[in-house]
Formats: structure tokens, sequence, C-alpha cells
């Protein structure tokens, strides 16, 4: 089998969730879906004009369809924002590595994202969440340039505080409208909550300039270093180790990550 | 030794060690005497290192796109050199003021390749004497014709020395009128042998862009070889072909036949003759006796409003 | 082992090419390339080819796949399989090459179909060296003149002819074909003769813990001063006959198109542009590193070889002479 054919699929529903996010709903033809785990990826196609890594914001467990959100910035996230329910498109995956959740059984879950950075954290999530027991006290902090940049208002606003010992912080770069809630940036709005490392796992997404800043925050908030992890993005093109493009030093993002622990991105060198 | 190679020494020493400039490009030592590398010096000790002999051939001009960035800097410059320049200031790239000119007279750079292929063995030293060149080898001095030893481009040379330097190591040679003859003994050509020429030659193409990287005329800040919308990233022989007359028009009208492009060239595609049948068809339809020495009132490059033909926009006669 | 005479080379290449297509060195505008043959002489006094093996096996672009229809009714089909290829003519170097290629490429959680297809289409015939070009320095990053890896059937250079001697069972079947042109051989001496060839350039390097000693040295001002003379072109990258990388595109013309994967080089400036303009390597001096970092670093650390079979094409093709000697001459000065 040609790891790089993908498999046709077809979108069954497209969800706004801000002006230049939408979530699609995917499912392959033939298959229905894939196992996948939180944090991994798909490369998504629209034919004629090419492939985009994108992570899988849907929860496996759940066994729905593939769910994808999909920030408009290029050419193919361009060309999916134009698609509409019906529209074939192509999908291979799941690629990458997920978040480490084997071992956080009993420790306190913090996630921090930042505008569409919330994507692969959602399917992590919502994850935890249907296993709530596992766990101790799950903090989500989460924030967008304005109100009208949050994703997955749904469940940030409504789903995920209903449940047991969540806590949901929002926080927004500039305020309009009816917004009530914190105008921070992420890492300060962070430090002003001032979560405790005590056993506690620090998982962090979103742009490279907040995950820079989030995690000098979360150091100075006392977390060490592999109590925080978080992912990194990188072109791509194979998303299976051999186009050679996502190397930082000897690691390959599409196969060693997109996850790492702050403690393995420090052993890397900083060309990201 | 080698006078104007400690002369150039002295002089890119002093100019660093004044401040005049930060950075002062020549050639500096290579894996072999023939192949002198371009050398970026910051300060007098690297100064010393400088090269300057009959080797040295990468042309350097283009160097000063990326150079000029962080404060003036020094140049050793043939005419190549200093067309390109010219070329990048009226192109607005590159200050002027940003650039010391030490100008110097080229009697030709030895092809190490050629040199190496004509003295069957490692070449350590050459002197160009009017039309024969001396080769120093470990058996001895070895003598050729200059047209078999010198690279390409240097053959066609009509520009020995840089219209303009700050200084000068030497005295400057005047310039000449350029010739075309290798553009005349294909345009005798039919067409079907001339098709067959060029797709033997295209066939070859890497697309490895060294070709345009080289060139003191390919200078834009985006260039349209890059973007899959005007040239797909396909390599079969169409596509080479749309890339090499995309990057000749391109240059039509700009390119200062430095034969840098030609020489940077991994599979030896005869750029230069397509540069040339542009430099020729300029020359004889708008009258302009040096196409390639960048002009006031550039031929393509210039609209003036008694123009025959008027211009495009709202012009009823067309 | 068995003896072919020279004259009889033609003959072998006319009955391999009977199931195959054939490739040949040849003589063009003064240099050699390996190009289809069709009966035309056959270059043998060339030192490296200028086209490495590597694009005949990992195509400079080739389809994926194909596919046809709108957005509602789609359908794909997959590159067609590669016809069967016979490749004389490329030296060791370029052979150990392609198995660096092939252990990137073939091993690990994927294998890419479209190289294991073409490789498996290929029967690499290697022609060993007797005397070394120039700027060859095999010998400095552990390949040998008479190297075996990556060849299905080596062809060793004796007084009238060659030694030759199947490395795969590939190479025993194409042997096999052409049993009649072959002779017992009287000995092994011009097999010895190229496994004992000296390289004078690849004598004056040192790799020896080449890997270690760089560690640490990611952050050290020579990569500035040398990426200075770079021009960041694709010759080094596309003339390597170990470089891999790849991008993948899509060309279409109303409802049919195809995708393809096409070599790359990371010495390109937009290499890893993203969308947004992020450019993790900027600088030149950031993937003139990567380059050198990658082949004398990152590859011993992932595949346990130097991304580098030291066959000097990027020594003499460098439009600025920024090449493997010349690094790693600098960093035996540079490097404690
Ligand atoms: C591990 C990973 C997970 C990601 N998850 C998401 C997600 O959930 N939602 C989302 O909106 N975006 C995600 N991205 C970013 C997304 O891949 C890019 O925004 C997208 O590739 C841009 O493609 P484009 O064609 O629209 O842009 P163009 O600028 O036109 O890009 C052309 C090509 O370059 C490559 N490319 C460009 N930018 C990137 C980039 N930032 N990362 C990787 N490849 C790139 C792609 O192959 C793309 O097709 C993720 C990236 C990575 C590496
Ligand atoms: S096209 Fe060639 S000859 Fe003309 S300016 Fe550019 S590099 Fe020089
Ligand atoms: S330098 Fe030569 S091979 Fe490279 S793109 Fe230009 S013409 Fe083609
Ligand atoms: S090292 Fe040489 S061949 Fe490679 S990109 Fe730089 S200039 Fe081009
Ligand atoms: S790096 Fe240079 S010498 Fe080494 S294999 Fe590649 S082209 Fe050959
Ligand atoms: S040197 Fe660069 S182009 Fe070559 S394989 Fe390594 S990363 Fe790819
Ligand atoms: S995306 Fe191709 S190697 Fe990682």
């Amino acid at each position: 089998m040609n790891p790089l054919v993908p498999e046709i699929a077809t979108i069954k529903d497209i969800i706004p969730e801000t002006g230049d996010v939408k979530t699609f709903v995917v499912e392959p033809d033939n298959t229905g879906s894939f196992a996948y785990r939180p944090g991994q990826c798909a490369m998504v196609s629209v034919f004629g004009v090419g492939e985009a890594m994108i992570s899988i914001t849907s929860t496996a467990a759940r066994r729905g369809p593939l769910e994808f959100s999909v920030k408009r910035v290029g050419r193919v996230s361009g060309a999916l924002h134009e698609a509409e329910p019906g529209h074939k498109v192509g999908v291979r995956g799941p690629y990458g590595n997920w978040f480490p959740l084997e071992d956080w059984a009993g420790r306190n879950l913090l996630f921090v994202g930042g505008g569409i950075g919330l994507a692969p954290l959602r399917a992590l999530i919502n994850h935890c969440l249907d296993e709530r027991d596992r766990y101790g006290r799950v903090d989500i902090v989460y924030g967008a340039r304005s109100p009208q940049d949050l994703c997955f208002k749904r469940e940030i606003m409504e789903n995920w505080p209903r449940v047991k010992d969540v806590g949901v912080h929002l926080t927004v770069d500039a305020a309009n409208g009816d917004w009530q809630g914190a105008v921070a940036l992420v890492p300060h709005f962070l430090e002003r909550l001032g979560p405790s490392p005590e056993g506690t796992v620090a998982v962090t997404c979103g742009p490279p300039i907040m995950i820079k800043y989030t995690l000098a925050s979360l150091t100075k908030l006392g977390f060490a270093d592999d109590q925080i992890v978080t992912t990194l993005e990188l072109k791509m093109q194979c998303g299976v180790g051999k186009c050679g493009r996502c190397n930082i030093g000897a690691k390959y993002v599409c196969l060693d990550g997109p996850v790492f622990t702050y403690e393995q991105l420090k052993q890397l060198p900083q060309e990201y | 030794m080698n006078e104007r190679q400690a002369k150039l020494r002295s002089i890119a020493g002093s100019l660093l060690a004044e401040g005049r400039v930060s950075l002062f490009i020549g050639f500096g030592p290579g894996l072999e005497p023939s192949r002198p590398v371009p050398w970026f010096a910051k300060n007098a000790d690297e100064a010393g290192k400088l090269v300057l002999d009959p080797f040295c051939g990468p042309g350097l001009a283009r160097y000063l796109l990326d150079e000029t960035a962080a404060g003036p800097a020094g140049i050793v410059a043939r005419g190549c050199d200093g067309l390109g320049l010219e070329r990048l200031v009226a192109d607005k790239r590159v200050g002027r003021d940003q650039v010391y000119v030490v100008g110097v007279a080229c009697r030709g750079a030895v092809d190490p390749d050629k040199a190496r292929r004509l003295a069957g063995r490692p070449v350590f030293g050459a002197e160009v004497n009017g039309e024969t060149v001396a080769l120093t080898t470990a058996g001895g001095r070895l003598s050729f014709p200059r047209s078999d030893c010198l690279l390409d481009r240097c053959l066609a040379c009509a520009d020995p020395s840089p219209r303009t330097a700050d200084t000068w190591l030497e005295e400057p040679l005047p310039g000449a009128q350029r010739e075309f003859e290798g553009v005349e003994a294909l345009e005798k050509l039919g067409p079907d042998d001339r098709y067959a020429f060029w797709a033997r030659h295209l066939e070859r193409c890497l697309r490895c862009h060294a070709c345009r990287n080289a060139c003191p005329a390919c200078n834009c800040v985006a260039c349209s070889l890059d973007n899959p919308e005007w040239l797909e990233r396909t390599t079969g022989l169409a596509d080479h072909f749309m890339f090499h007359f995309t990057r000749a028009y391109h240059v039509a009208g700009r390119c200062v036949a430095c034969g840098e492009c030609q020489r940077a060239c991994p599979v030896g595609i005869p750029l230069m003759l397509l540069n040339e049948k542009f430099m020729k068809d300029i020359r004889d339809l708008f009258a302009v006796p040096d196409p390639h020495r960048p002009q006031e009132a550039e031929p393509l490059g210039h609209f003036s409003p008694d123009d025959p033909e008027g211009w495009r926009e709202g012009d009823e006669t067309l | 082992m068995k003896l072919m005479r020279a004259g009889a080379l033609p003959r072998l290449l006319e009955t391999l090419g009977r199931q195959a297509q054939v490739y040949a060195p040849a003589t063009e505008d003064g240099l050699v390339l390996l190009r289809p043959w069709t009966g035309q002489a056959i270059a043998t006094s060339y030192v490296n080819p200028v086209n490495s093996l590597k694009g005949l096996v990992y195509p400079q672009t080739e389809a994926v796949l194909e596919f046809t229809g709108g957005d509602e009714n789609l359908s794909l089909r997959e590159a067609p399989a590669p016809a069967p290829q016979v490749v004389f003519g490329g030296r060791p170097c370029d052979a150990a090459g392609l198995a660096l290629i092939a252990q990137v490429l073939l091993e690990g959680t994927f294998v890419d179909e479209l190289f294991r297809r073409r490789r498996e289409a290929t029967t690499v015939l290697t022609v060993a060296c007797r005397e070394p070009g120039p700027y060859c320095f095999c010998r400095a990053m552990g390949v040998s003149p008479a190297d075996e890896r990556g060849s299905d059937v080596m062809f060793y250079p004796a007084d009238d002819g060659y030694l030759v001697e199947a490395v795969t069972a590939r190479g025993e079947e194409a042997l096999q074909a052409v049993a009649g042109l072959l002779a017992p051989a009287p000995d092994t001496g011009a097999r010895d003769a190229c496994r004992e060839l000296r390289i004078p350039l690849a004598e004056k390097l040192t790799t020896d813990r080449l890997a270690a000693r760089l560690e640490g040295f990611f952050e050290h001002p020579y990569w500035e001063q040398v990426a200075r003379r770079c021009r960041s072109c694709g010759t080094c990258a596309y003339l390597c006959p170990t470089c891999y990388c790849t991008a993948i595109f899509d060309t279409s013309r109303g409802t049919r198109g195809r995708r393809l994967r096409g070599w790359d080089s990371c010495q390109f400036k937009d290499f890893l542009l993203m969308a947004g303009g992020h450019n993790p390597r900027p600088a030149k001096k950031q993937r003139v590193r990567n380059r050198f970092l990658h082949k004398l670093s990152y590859s011993p650390a992932n595949h346990g070889a130097y991304g580098c079979v030291g066959c000097g094409r990027c020594v003499e093709k460098c439009p600025a002479d920024l090449h493997m000697v010349a690094v790693l001459t600098d960093l035996g000065e540079v490097l404690p």
C-alpha cells in the first residue's frame, strides 16, 4: 500500500467556528474511519490543490466520523473553506505521535490553548472527560484574539464547564461587543490564575509565539520541564518521514512529534 | 609574488580597519589553487588571505544583495562585476553609496575544468599573456591558446574593467564592442535544427535555479519562477522550455552579459546564447550600441511619450 | 566471478534490453550522462556521470496518483507500476548512495511504495573504479571504490574487459541471461585492484569521531561565515546521490489531474516557508548548517551512515565552491 495515496472521503457537515475557522466532518468512503489517538493528525487533500496536515479534533473513542478544524491561511485551507457538504476530499493518516495520557492517571490536567491550537487539545480534552474519573482536577485555559475568534463555543461555554471539577477559563486579547470575560494574553492570564504544579500535567497548543511565552509562564509557576507537554508545527509534505522536510536536528516532527515534552524540546536545536 | 594581490589585501585591510566597509567581498583560498572561492573578509586578518589571480572565476556582484544590508561592503570588481553592480543599483536593490568598488583590469579568468583537462593533471598557477595562457603544473609550465583555457564568458567579454570605481587597483582597460558570433551561427540554422539544439541542451536542465541565483539581474524579491501558478513544478522538456523562456525574457534588456548564469550551470547549458539573442536584437532594433550596459533609458524598460506605437492602455490605434 | 571482454558490452546491454529499458553512460556536449541506451557509443573515460543513479530510481518528478471527476464524483488511480530497467555504468559511491536512500525510504514505520517498486524494477550494474577522479573522497565517508552496497552486479574493469560478479539474486538472474558472454575469470586481480585503490583526497580528510565532535557545534559562528558564499540553489542536492528531499504537489487541467512528487532542496530559501509567512530557516547560515549537519550528524544518528558517499559532484559543480570537502577541511581546523 502506498502511504502517499489518500482515501477518498466525503464532507458530511461543515460547522463555522469563527470568521476564518471551520470544522469539517469527514467520512472516508470505504472504511468510514480509522483508529487514531488524541494528538494525531491526518493529511487532508483537495484534489488539484494539494495537501495539508491537520490535527484530528474528534475523539476516536466516540466512534463518530473524523473532524478537522481548519483555519484559512493558504491554498489548501482556502480550497477547503470553499468546499460544501457532499464534496470529496482525500484523507490519509493517522500520523505522528499522541499525547502520553497513559502516564497521566490520577494527575491534575491543565490545558492551555490559543486560537486554532485548541483543535488538537479538543480531541484530548473530550477523551479525558469521557474517562473523567481517571484524572484529578481539570482546568482549561483558552484564549483567542477576540470573542469572535474563540473556537468550539458549544464545548467551551456549555459542555465542558458542566463536567464535575472542570474549570474553563476564557480570555481574549481584545474585547468587543458584550464580552464579560477576561481580557489578557494567554500567558499573562495563566500566571494570574496561578494553577499549582503539584501533581499536574500542563498541555499547551497554539501559535508559536503563544507557546513560547506560555512555556516561560509555566516554568515561572513551578512546572518542571517533564510536566509540560506541547506540540510543534513545521512545514510538512509527506507526513510519513520520507520527504525530509520536517526535521529539527535529527528528529522529524511528523514521526517523532508533533507532541513533545518541554524536556524533549530543550534537547532540540532551537530552529522551529 | 603577486603584486596585485598584495595591493588588494592592503586596500581591503585599510578599508576594514578604518571602518569604511564592514565586509570586503573578493576571493579567498579554495580546495586547490585553481579554485579560489568567494571570500568575505570582516577584518584585516581575513583581508590578508584575499586571492587575486587568473583563476578568480565566480561572479561577485549578486552577493551585494545580501551583504549590503548590514552596512557598506567593499568589493573587488572586474568589468562583469561592475556591470552587475550597476544593474543592482539601477534596479534600486543596492545603494551605490553602500558599496566601495576596487576596480581591476581583468585579462580573463581561467576555467579550472578546461585547464585541468588540457594539462591532464592538477594546475597550480596560470598567467594570461595576450593570446596564450601558461599553466603551471607539477611537470612544469605548459602553454595553451587563450581561447581553449578561459571561461566561456571571458572569451566574449568587452568589459575588462568596471565603468566606475571608488579606487583603482591598476590602470583600467577600455571597453570594446560586444560581438554576437554564437547567435549569428545559431540564427543560420533552420528552425528544426535550432529546436533540436535547444531540446538537446534543455533536456539536461536540472531546474536547480543556479542560473537565476547567480544573476545580478534576477534580483526580484519574489521570483515568478518560484510561483507554481506561473510555472508548474513538473520537469519535462516542455516545462524546461517554459522555464528558460521565462528566465531569458525576464532579463532581456537588463542582462549585463556577465555570464555568471552559464558559468554556474552544472550541466553546461549555453544560456548566454539566449541572453545574447536578446542583446543582439535590442542592438539592431533599437540602435543601442552596447545593449548589455545599463542605460539611462532602458530599451525595454522605458516609455517615451513620442513612441510611434503609443501606449497600450486607452490607445485607439491598438 | 566471470570475465567479460570489453567488446561484448553492447551485446550484454542489447540482451538485457529485450526485457528492460537500458541506461548507459553517453557523451553529450562534453559531459557524460546516464542516458537511455539505444545502441550509441558507451562512454568509458569518465569519473562519475553528471547525473547520479538516484535520478533513475528516484526520479526528479513522478506521479503519485491521477484523479478525475469533480467535487462530488471523484476517482483516483494510483500511478502505474514502473517498467523494468537496467542501469549500467554507475559508480560504487552512487550505488552506496542509493542504498542509503533505500534505508531512509524503506525502513521505519512506513514504506515508500513508489521507491520500492522502482528499486525492485531496476538492476544496477555498477562499474568499480580503477582510477580516482580529482574530487573523489569516498573512503573518507566509509565507502570503497569496490563497494557492493546498492549494486546488483559489480563490473571490475580489467585489461581487456571486466571481471563480473553478481551481488544480489536480481544480479544473478541478469548474468544468467547473458551467460554466453561470460567466461571463467582467470583471477581476481581487477577486483583486488579496485578494493585497494588509494583515494588521495580522502587521505587528507579526517572524519574520525566526526558526529561526536560536531556535538554542540550548532551555534558556532563558522556556519554564518561559510554560508555567505552559498547561493541557495539546488545544484548540490540535485546532483547528490544521497539527497532525498521531496515536495508533493498537484497539477490539474479541468477535471483531470495528477499528484506528483519531486525533488526539493533544503537550501532553497522557501523550503520551510509556512502559511502565514513563518520560516524556521530564513537565513543561509541555517540552511547550509542543516545540509552539512544532516549529512554528517543527523544521518549517522538516524541511519548509522554519513549522508555523503564522497562522489565529488558538489565539489566540482557548486557554483560557489561550498562543498563537502571544503567543509570537512574547515571542520578539521575549527572542531575540537
Ligand atoms: C502537526 C500539525 C498539525 C496541524 N494542525 C492543524 C489544524 O488542526 N488546523 C489547522 O488549521 N492547521 C493545522 N496545521 C497547520 C496546517 O498544516 C497549515 O496551515 C496548512 O498546511 C496550510 O496549508 P495551505 O495550503 O492552506 O497554505 P499554503 O501556504 O498555501 O501552503 C502550501 C503547502 O505548504 C505546507 N504548509 C504550509 N504551512 C504549513 C504549516 N504551518 N504546517 C505544515 N505544513 C504547512 C502544506 O503542505 C501546504 O499544502 C497543522 C500543522 C501541523 C504540522
Ligand atoms: S542573465 Fe546571466 S549574463 Fe545576464 S546578468 Fe544574469 S547572470 Fe549575468
Ligand atoms: S543552472 Fe543550468 S541546470 Fe540549473 S536551472 Fe539553470 S539552466 Fe537548468
Ligand atoms: S552550497 Fe553551492 S550548490 Fe549548494 S545551494 Fe549553496 S551555492 Fe548552490
Ligand atoms: S555531499 Fe557532495 S560529495 Fe557527498 S555524496 Fe553528495 S554530492 Fe557527493
Ligand atoms: S542535505 Fe538537505 S536536501 Fe539533502 S537530504 Fe539532507 S535535508 Fe534533504
Ligand atoms: S513531513 Fe515528510 S519527513 Fe516529515
